[in-house]
């Protein structure tokens, strides 16, 4: 009997071998025999493949439509999709001309001509005119997000004359020193209006959010949501055709997995914001890989809510400056790539003040600055984080256990991202930790944001900070076009926060991202990291 | 005819319960601190924007009217507006649903295909090595954490081994099949494409066992358990009496009264199994309805999370309905009741 | 009874694991080698050795004493839960059961659409709801889990429902409610409470695929959910960050099942 029952056992054991070779077998047979699709060749030799671009992110794309995402992960894809009159290129944080051949500026600073390039079609064939410029800005500013923030307080509807096919002047309500730069942003893409046939009830948001409208070097192809989006070399581009003739984006969730995969070959480079700075060090020195790095605009700071409780005191706010251990937290959450900086201005920008005052690493005097304002028993405090960022996680764990050392007992709350940004923008938070980076080049962005009384709360002003002083020099500068006042202007204003302290500007890090060795010509843009330039870039093994 | 009132009474029965788990959802998704009009204007918005837009979204109605607007909409198919992807959540659930049901359907065939032969093995051996070997196999597969044995199996055979596949659906710059039930393998099989069939079934793996680790616990125990009730049952009992070797009484009259018990479970092994993709989808960037949940939890998109739950519960209810009508058919005693 | 539970090898083996796991929760602070939060980033993804038995993670904290501590954590929100969703459960099942009726029906129609769902996607709602905490995942799986005893005890409660000494009670006057609880809850809820201490396994884990999702414990508590979370990213450098807090969960999920197994075995002896 016992034999039997094993005899049994090993027949059953047998079916299912014999069912798992089937299948295999009916697989080896079948593939000599049946045309493979040239998209599913197997690859040859470490997945290199010359035409090919293969970029991963573990961040999915909510939205196509330029003019209605917030989201960078989508401007990575929309760049390519679409043109702007002005463009960055590279590491430039200056405007280049792209659909504007060149442009004149009225002395006042008020009107603004653009000479749009004369063979530049959209992707159905369409010329690309001065009235698909008027439409894409309106368009624009009444679909009300993001881009809405930027234009809408100094242009409308009415701002446009189209004075030929090719020629459009843009008149500003009151003069914006930054505004060519402003047209570099993915806010200002120019879109088909042929859009117009397809605007339902919500100006063609949801038929533009899955596809392309534009005139750019890449034509949208595929895109299955959360797995993998691919754009092709636009085949009649006005310009330079493409370098990569296909570029393919996958998303993939696991940091660890993308990383093995572009160790072997089957990626080119991944998105920069997807790798902890600790993971990149490890990746340093790996064979076929490296790390690109460059500086950038991106600034991580922490507000201090000026309107809670103990943080109304400038004396704690300065003691928090005090007590925090900068060298040990660039050194180990940044691995030493990121600089410290005084003020909201990050180094590299005009309007910089260097001099803006550093508050040393000191115990002692955080104690008896803490004593002094009635707290030397000690207090307890919350900061607020978003979940899944590393680099935020690990500085909060830091600040926590620096804290603890003047007897400030610091509470990590981690919130999902829209509870986080409606909890700080409504001021229910203490300390919150945050990154920042600026859609131009221009100091009023981040100030304005920072410092001005009205940006309180929703409009980021996230310290509630409020000095009529600084306000007024804002205001100044930003309605006035001669540099040397406005650079003045911005200087003092740093000065005067980072002695009030409402915001600690923990680094400025350096942008990293991996790639293989065999990329050639991808530089990081301080402000839109999010750029890639698949058109430029190059493979050569 | 018996069986079509049955079916008829468990669909109407359904109803009630929909519109309960509706209510369910709708109540938590409104007690969130997030302002669904701040989420899709970013930090950088303006206060009249988001204002503009609240409005727009109708926001700013009470809540039993918003709720009726989208009781309204279901019975239109329209299950609102992701805040996420400001597409309709009914598009995106259509999207994301062939990927799921393909990585649970595979977990399920590997569970019977595994679990019943423990089950039957572990009771006919009953207290020997056999019987105790496949418990502790069977407990740990219950006690798993789907998510951490996931982890490793993409740290030893992926991230060490290299030798599957640890990520999405296909290798990539493979284009996937031809759409006719979004299932890739079956895609790939009804269109003949082997290439891109062995691609499928090689990542289907880590993911479907890591799936399937926890159900053939369940499964295993089951059987052992309700084969052991036949075991002891008189019948058998008086089949052994009358000289019948062990074997015939296994397989010829136990079996097929001790499995049957186990397919009412199989609808519970299912929404295991749909509960388990939720954490096992985003540790293997599998693009199906768990990862889309998660992403909806973590932007705090309600309307997807609210869709995505009622989908999923349909999907349960309904195979649970097709378990039970199943059974129904096979055991007869059941028709009288 | 204790022979019985003795005399099979497994349930020795999950009574040795929960006893463990008691310990090491109560005598924490002597059994860690490190503090379990601080901070040490001159040791940081250091593997495992004789002075980090299980090495230390991306901060430098001792990942075993972490995992020590963790079962406080663990073996709170398995108590709790279950202390929560048990009476509210049991209770509404002996009204559903012995009442019937009306009160039945709304009872059942609520567990009804509590379970046909499953239960880890509503507690992911909840919990993201009411933000990420760990009082609140206690909370959100207490919401999820009341409807199984309500069902476990109702049915148990039909079934005694019409015994005599119920009926003596009744046929003596005395308040239902009386009845409820000093007659039918005590002789009702014995399988629930097998169900019970099985679910402060399911518990613990339910709650550690949470906060895998990052819906539970804030940093820098060391839950085991938590910590395989903060893992991910340091896989391939750091196989140790995710072996052992999922080694702790598996173990201590399995030690509850093999008691709660053991407990049934005995209570109902049809299956042995």
């Amino acid at each position: 009997m016992r034999l039997k029952e094993q005899w049994q056992k090993k027949i059953s054991l047998l079916v299912v071998a014999a069912f798992l070779m089937v299948g295999c077998q009916n697989y080896n047979e079948e593939s000599e025999s049946v045309d493979v699709p040239a998209s599913t060749e197997p690859k040859s030799n470490e997945n290199y493949n010359a035409d090919v671009f293969n970029f991963a992110t573990n961040q999915d794309i909510p939205t196509l439509d330029p003019h209605g995402s917030a989201a960078n992960t989508s401007f990575r894809v929309t760049y390519m999709l679409y043109d702007r009159l002005v463009t960055y290129e590279g590491s430039s944080t200056e405007p280049k001309p792209m659909l504007a051949k060149d442009w004149d500026i009225s002395d006042d600073g008020l009107e603004y001509t653009f000479h749009l390039v004369e063979d530049a079609k959209f992707h159905d064939g369409t010329p690309v005119t001065a009235e698909a410029v008027k439409y894409s800005f309106t368009r624009a500013i009444k679909v009300e997000k993001s881009a809405a923030g930027i234009f809408q307080k100094i242009i409308d509807e009415n701002s446009f004359d189209v004075i030929d096919d090719h020629t459009i002047k843009i008149t500003l309500k009151k003069p914006f020193a930054p505004f060519v730069s402003t047209l570099g942003t993915v806010f200002a893409n120019i879109i088909n209006p042929k859009l117009e046939e397809n605007h339902g009830d919500d100006l063609g948001q949801s038929y533009l959010a899955e596809t392309d409208m534009g005139s750019g070097v890449y034509v949208l192809d595929s895109w299955d949501r959360g797995e993998s989006l691919v754009m092709k070399a636009n085949p009649d581009y006005w310009g330079e055709e493409a370098t990569m003739k296909t570029v393919n984006i996958q998303f993939v969730n696991e940091p660890s997995t993308a990383r093995l995969m572009l160790e072997k070959g089957e990626l080119d480079l991944l998105d920069n914001t997807m790798i902890s700075p600790e993971v990149l060090g490890n990746m340093e020195g790996t064979d076929g890989i490296t790390i690109t790095e460059s500086t950038g605009y991106q600034i991580d700071y922490m507000p201090m809510n000026i309107e809670s409780g103990a943080l109304s005191d400038v004396k704690v706010r300065q003691a928090i400056a005090h007590s925090i251990n900068y060298d040990a937290l660039l050194e180990s959450v940044y691995l030493g790539s990121a600089e410290r900086i005084g003020g909201a201005v990050p180094a590299g920008m005009i309007g910089y003040n260097p001099d803006a005052k550093l508050y040393d690493y000191n115990l002692e005097k955080a104690k008896s600055l803490l004593a002094e304002a009635g707290h030397a028993e000690g207090l307890t405090l919350e900061i607020a984080i978003s979940e899944n960022n590393e680099v935020r996680s690990n500085t909060a764990l830091l600040l926590q256990s620096d804290l603890e050392k003047v007897g400030v007992k610091l509470d990590i709350k981690t919130y999902a991202w829209p509870t986080f940004l409606d909890l700080v923008t409504s001021g229910k938070h203490n300390f919150a930790l945050v990154s920042w980076t600026p859609d131009y080049p221009d100091p009023d962005y981040n100030l304005w944001y920072f410092g001005h009384s009205s940006s309180k709360g929703p409009g980021f002003n996230l310290a509630f900070y409020e000095n009529s002083k600084v306000d007024t020099l804002l205001e100044e500068a930003r309605s006035n076009t001669d540099e040397e006042l406005r650079i003045s202007n911005y200087e003092e204003i740093q000065d005067i926060m980072a002695e009030e302290v409402p915001y600690i500007f923990v680094a400025q890090p350096n942008l990293q991202a991996a790639g293989r060795e065999w990329v050639k010509g991808y530089e990081l843009n301080p402000m839109n990291t999010w750029y890639v330039p698949f058109n430029k870039i190059t493979k050569e093994e | 005819m018996d069986v079509l009132k049955f079916v008829a009474k468990r669909l109407l029965l359904m109803i009630p319960i929909l519109i309960g788990i509706s209510m369910l959802t709708f109540a938590i998704s409104n007690t969130i601190p997030g302002d669904p009009a701040r989420l899709i204007l970013g930090p950088k918005a303006t206060p009249e924007g988001l204002e503009s837009l609240r409005e727009k979204m109708g926001l700013n109605d009470p809540l039993y009217i918003q709720y009726g607007r989208y009781m309204v909409g279901i019975t239109h198919g329209d299950l609102g507006e992701s805040t996420y992807s400001q597409g309709p959540v009914s598009s995106d659930l259509i999207r994301y649903s062939p990927a799921t049901f393909e990585l649970t359907l595979f977990a399920m065939m590997i569970t019977l295909l595994i679990g019943i032969p423990f089950g039957i093995i572990s009771a006919s051996k009953k207290d020997r090595m056999a019987d105790h070997f496949t418990r502790l196999f069977s407990l740990l597969g219950v006690a798993m954490p789907a998510f951490w044995l996931g982890l490793l199996f993409l740290l030893l055979f992926y991230l060490k081994l290299g030798i599957l596949p640890g990520s999405g659906r296909l290798d990539s710059g493979m284009s996937p099949p031809h759409h006719i039930t979004g299932m890739y393998t079956i895609d790939a099989l009804l269109t003949g494409n082997w290439t891109v069939l062995l691609s499928a079934s090689m990542h289907l793996i880590l993911p479907g066992i890591t799936l399937a680790a926890v159900t053939i616990g369940m499964i295993t125990r089951m059987t052992r358990s309700s084969m052991l009730e036949v075991l002891q049952s008189d019948y058998v009992r008086t089949a052994h009496a009358k000289g019948a070797s062990e074997n015939r009484v296994l397989y010829g009259h136990a079996l097929r009264n001790g499995v049957m018990p186990v397919i009412t479970l199989l609808g519970m092994a299912f929404g295991h199994a749909l509960g388990g993709s939720v954490l096992v989808e985003s540790v293997f960037s599998w693009p199906g309805l768990g990862k889309y949940a998660v992403n909806a939890i973590t932007y705090l998109d309600f309307p997807a999370v609210m869709g995505v739950t009622l989908l999923i519960a349909v999907m349960f209810i309904l195979v649970n309905l097709i378990v039970d009508t199943l059974y129904f058919f096979i055991d007869p005693r059941l028709k009288h009741n | 009874m204790v022979r019985r539970i003795t005399s099979s090898p497994l349930t020795l083996i999950g009574l040795v694991i929960v006893l463990i796991i008691i310990v090491c929760a109560l005598f924490a602070p002597l059994i860690a080698t490190h503090s379990p939060t601080e901070v040490n980033l001159q040791s940081k993804l250091e593997a495992p050795s004789t002075s980090h038995y299980f090495g230390t993670d991306e901060v430098g904290r001792d990942i075993f004493s972490r995992i020590v501590y963790g079962t406080r954590i663990s073996l709170r929100i398995g108590l709790l839960v279950v202390l929560i969703a048990f009476p509210i459960g049991t209770i509404l099942g002996a009204i559903a059961g012995y009442f019937g009726g009306g009160v039945d029906q709304i009872i059942m129609r609520i567990t009804d659409v509590f379970l046909s769902f499953p239960g880890i996607i509503l507690a992911m709602s909840i919990a993201a709801a009411l933000g990420p905490s760990i009082e609140n995942v206690m909370l959100a799986l207490a919401a999820t889990w009341w409807p199984w005893y309500t069902r476990i005890v109702r049915s148990s409660v039909l079934s005694i429902k019409n015994a005599e000494f119920i009926e003596a009670s009744r046929a003596l006057g005395a308040n239902p409610f009386r009845i409820l609880f000093k007659e039918i809850i005590p002789n009702s809820i014995g399988p629930a409470t097998i169900q019970a201490s099985l679910d402060l396994g399911f518990v613990i884990l339910a709650a550690a695929g949470l906060s895998f999702i990052g819906l539970g414990a804030q940093p820098p508590s060391p839950e085991w959910g938590a910590m395989l979370s903060n893992s991910r990213e340091i896989l391939r450098d750091a196989w140790w960050a995710a072996t052992f807090p999922g080694l702790a969960i598996l173990l201590t999920v399995l030690g509850f099942n093999l008691v709660g197994d053991g407990l049934n075995d005995v209570l109902d002896p049809k299956q042995r």
